[in-house]
């Protein structure tokens, strides 16, 4: 075990990063999608700030690959000592950590505010958060090649289920409330992707993940299809939502996607309730992005302290539930979800963007054309 | 009598001889196990890695070199001490005074067929050395028949042409130590032992009953072949051997338990078979050190990845044509001596779900039962959990026509949902286990005493509502679908925490035992191969035989999650 923290002996394939990454970033965000983009652009073109915040993050995605690949077998928290120095290094990486921590107690709120609504009225949520964060625990501690094999197989179902439910969905869908498209001009549209990118968060996890690559120059395919599952789900989602409750009404919603799911009835089936299917995806993908960030903020610990990285995984487990119940109500959930919105860019947008500059500037890691030894050893 | 002494206060730790002395005999006629010419290698395997059996612990301390004396009454006298007197050793003098010629058969009434003994041993003996074959010519020359047996050169002449032209038994080999001709006897095997010689043979002459092949009764098949392996090793071996006759099928014969020494067999094909995973069975086989392994499951228990996991991670099958599906694909079986049960290794989920039914008929039919399978399993494990979450705590999900006739049926039914679940459950089973014991002629009633009356009365008298029969016997009927008993189990036993979770949690609570149980799964392997093969990692190749069972012409390539070493299975 100690072995994995310094040299990842795991290896995941190109196909199960892909996985991974999409995972990762479809999560809590298919439920709150709509509102924040509804409410800065006022316009139903929301579903091209989608598509457009989906490129921007590809783009950011590959600088990250590119990063990550002068280092091979060194996670971010390794290399980033490499760049900048070793203090400094350490400071960003506890920095990184820090932010994961939050965003995992973020993610367990969100779930729990969403299973206290919709499924269990009157359970406390300590003991739905304390059950999910065991759960959760459970396959962090088993490493990474176990991780990306259980997204392997929850991602089809999630995708399925989604697709399934949105085709349900058309039979509200009016074209109308699409229209007019582009009505405040393009500028709007870029000003909503300021609202969008944030949905796209999680991709920053290929700063660790080309690592455990078995492959890592074909990193960038795997990225690029790996944002590219959830810009194509997420922009369905955007549209059929805008199309059936309508901008206005999207912006007032908490969930906007569940309460489409509750628009949908087929009279005469057997099946009244179709929130069941729609339960199913919301605590599978959270559940991997819940995961994800766990993993990551417990390697990072891990890497930075020396250790192996499951003992991290029990020690983080308590802050997580403390973050997690800090936000009283459900306004304050959201506002720490802006929050992490910001520290986001911060760290996958601007981070990256900065070391890469810098790691081409002092020359250190491998150049990508010759892959000679610039004095790294791995 | 004073070298025995001598070699009774030397520690002796050689171990390897007595399991290994049938494969380490050069490939001369003589050798009993049927291995490859070419396999020098699978010596080296078994010298390495096999810890056959200790000292053998009898009454007095045996030492494991204990050679044979020339004095034949010392060596008769330590047999029959190290077997404890034992009444059914049989000891056969031969006597010819005029030659010299002494010697001794031994072997143990009821193991050794003793038709053999007498045709094949003792009537050419008694022809060739007892007979007065010199009295004819006159007795001039009486130098040939007095003291034949005096030098050294003489007695192993004599042993040569007994074991080279005298015996007439199929199969033999000569021992050197006592301990061997002991556990040759032991085995069923003849003992020839003469007088001033410091060799014995030793002769196969297995003379015990076997069941003849009937009908596997835990995996009976409609349209497939109707023989199940039975209790001997050989036999089972055979069933094998016919089916593939193929010459790199490599056998490596084991012995286990130390009293016991039960004889295992590792079954594979050379050359398809990943190398590594047969060093890794012989490994954990050879570390095994215990007193008996009386059967299978027993050793599976103990070569097992994850004893800790409810889940099989090998197969557990009576058939042979389920073991040699499997070796053909790259698998490994070992199969166990006094036991009808082969274990194939590795295993994954996608194993227990197949039947071999499914190769026999064609592939649309196949597939949909397939698939149906699947669904069954799905049932047996979410019906229960899934009813108790929706009364007890998601109403509002309930159909409404549904919901109210439920609240309808359920009036006046004392017991909240998940104690009526658990109870119907829980009656389930001890109804399932007291079938198993019961005679055929009483296991009828037991069924409609079971199922009508108490079923019946029970909703009757308002202990339960008629919807939770309902469901517990649906969940019941489809967990009997399962392909493979040994994953009907582990599904049983996390029917009971999904309720208990459903009871608790709801629907999340069985979300989380859903998300539990396949964590589990992912991380569970089988001597490498990851269990939830070949879903996940995604092999598309290997998708062929999943859940569809596409046309056998598509399947041309081995499954890929076995890393075999020769890939195709079919040309164009």
């Amino acid at each position: 075990m100690k072995a994995i923290i310094n040299q990842p002996k795991d290896k995941i394939s190109t196909t199960q990063t892909a996985v991974a990454v999409s995972s990762i970033i479809i999560g809590a965000a298919i439920l709150t999608m709509a509102r924040p983009a509804a409410r800065i652009m006022n316009s139903p073109d929301i579903w091209l700030s989608v598509i457009f915040g989906g490129l921007i993050s590809i783009i950011l995605g590959i600088i990250l690959v590119k990063l990550s690949q002068r280092f091979p077998c060194k996670t971010f928290f390794q290399f980033n000592q490499i760049i900048i120095g070793k203090l400094p290094g350490r400071v960003l990486s506890i920095i990184t950590i820090i932010y994961y921590i939050i965003l995992s107690g973020f993610e367990i709120r969100m779930l729990s505010e969403l299973v206290h609504i919709y499924l269990l009225i009157r359970t406390p949520m300590e003991i739905v958060m304390i059950t999910f964060i065991c759960v959760g625990t459970y396959l962090t501690v088993g490493g990474i090649n176990s991780i990306v094999r259980v997204f392997e197989l929850y991602l089809p179902v999630v995708i399925l289920l989604l697709f399934g439910i949105m085709l349900l969905g058309l039979q509200h869908f009016e074209l109308d409330n699409l229209r007019p498209v582009l009505g405040k001009g393009f500028i709007n549209v870029i000003k909503g992707i300021q609202a969008t990118i944030l949905i796209y968060v999680g991709f920053e996890i290929m700063m660790m993940l080309t690592a455990f690559m078995k492959e890592p120059k074909k990193a960038v395919k795997a990225v690029i299809v790996g944002i590219g599952i959830p810009i194509l789900l997420y922009t369905i989602i955007s549209i059929i939502v805008i199309g059936v409750l309508t901008v206005d009404e999207a912006k007032t919603l908490a969930w906007p996607t569940a309460s489409l799911v509750n628009y949908i009835e087929y009279s005469g089936g057997f099946i009244e309730n179709f929130q069941i299917f729609f339960l199913i995806v919301w605590i599978l993908t959270i559940y991997t992005t819940f995961v994800s960030f766990h993993y990551m903020a417990s390697l990072g610990m891990g890497q930075v302290f020396n250790k192996d990285f499951t003992v991290f995984t029990y020690v983080s487990n308590p802050i997580i539930y403390i973050i997690a119940l800090l936000p009283q109500n459900l306004d304050e959930v959201f506002k720490l979800g802006d929050l992490i919105g910001y520290m986001g860019i911060f760290i996958a947008g601007i981070v990256p963007v900065l070391l890469f500059i810098i790691a081409v500037i002092r020359k250190k890691g491998r150049k990508r054309k010759g892959w000679e030894n610039d004095g790294i050893d791995t | 009598m004073l070298r025995w002494l001598k070699s009774k206060a030397k520690k002796t730790e050689n171990n390897v001889n007595i399991g290994n002395s049938e494969n380490n005999k050069d490939n001369k006629n003589t050798s009993y196990s049927k291995k490859n010419k070419s396999s020098k290698k699978t010596n080296n395997i078994n010298d390495i890695y096999v810890n056959t059996s200790t000292n053998i612990y009898t009454n007095i301390n045996l030492d494991n070199d204990m050679p044979i004396t020339q004095k034949l009454q010392t060596n008769l006298k330590t047999i029959e001490e190290a077997l404890s007197y034992s009444p059914d050793l049989v000891i056969r003098m031969l006597k010819y005074t005029y030659s010299g010629f002494e010697a001794a058969v031994i072997y143990i009434d009821g193991l050794a067929e003793s038709k053999v003994v007498q045709d094949n041993i003792l009537k050419p003996l008694i022809k060739e050395f007892c007979e007065d074959k010199f009295k004819e010519k006159g007795n001039t020359n009486n130098i040939s028949n007095k003291n034949i047996i005096t030098s050294r050169k003489s007695i192993s002449s004599i042993e040569a042409r007994i074991r080279n032209s005298v015996v007439t038994v199929s199969s033999l080999k000569e021992a050197n130590t006592l301990n061997e001709c002991i556990s040759g006897i032991l085995a069923g095997n003849t003992v020839l032992l003469i007088q001033n010689s410091n060799k014995a043979l030793i002769m196969k002459t297995p003379g015990w009953r076997t069941r003849t092949p009937d009908e596997p009764i835990t995996e009976p098949s409609v349209s497939g072949p109707r023989d199940g392996f039975v209790e001997t090793l050989q036999e089972n071996i055979t069933m094998i051997r016919r089916r593939i006759k193929d010459r790199n099928l490599s056998l490596i014969k084991l012995k286990l338990g130390r009293r016991t020494r039960n004889d295992i067999a590792v079954v594979y094909i050379k050359g398809i078979a990943n190398k590594d995973t047969v060093e890794e069975v012989l490994r954990r086989i050879g570390q095994i050190d215990v007193d008996q392994i009386l059967a299978a499951g027993v050793l599976e228990q103990f070569i097992e990845d994850n004893f800790l996991s409810p889940f099989p991670q090998m197969q557990y099958t009576e058939r042979p044509d389920r073991v040699v599906a499997a070796i053909l694909e790259g698998r490994i079986a070992i199969i166990i001596d006094n036991t009808p049960f082969a274990l194939v290794v590795p295993a994954s989920l996608s194993m227990f779900m197949q039947s071999p039914e499914d190769y026999y008929e064609r592939w649309i039919y196949s597939s949909l039962i397939r698939i149906l399978r699947y669904l069954a399993i799905a049932v047996s494990l979410f019906l229960p959990a899934v009813y108790v979450s929706l009364i007890s705590f998601h109403q509002g999900l309930i159909p409404t026509k549904l919901a109210i006739f439920i609240a309808s049926a359920r009036e006046g039914v004392p017991l909240p949902s998940l104690i009526e679940a658990i109870l119907m459950e829980v009656t389930l089973e001890i109804l399932r286990e007291a079938g198993i014991r019961l005679p055929k002629s009483i296991g009828q009633a037991v069924g409609i005493v079971g199922g009508l009356v108490i079923g019946e009365a029970a909703v009757r008298a308002g202990i339960v509502s008629p919807v939770s029969v309902v469901v517990v016997s649906f969940t019941a009927i489809a967990s009997f679908s399962v392909a493979q008993y040994s994953l009907g189990i582990p599904i049983r036993m996390l029917r009971f925490t999904m309720m208990l979770a459903a009871g608790m949690l709801g629907l999340y609570g069985v979300m989380l035992s859903f998300i539990m149980i396949t964590v589990h799964l992912s991380r569970l392997k089988s001597f490498g191969v990851s269990y939830m093969s070949p879903f996940v990692p995604y092999r598309p190749g290997d998708w062929k035989d999943f859940i569809l069972r596409l046309p056998v012409m598509m399947m041309k390539k081995r499954p890929e999650m076995l890393k075999v070493e020769d890939k195709e299975r079919q040309k164009d």
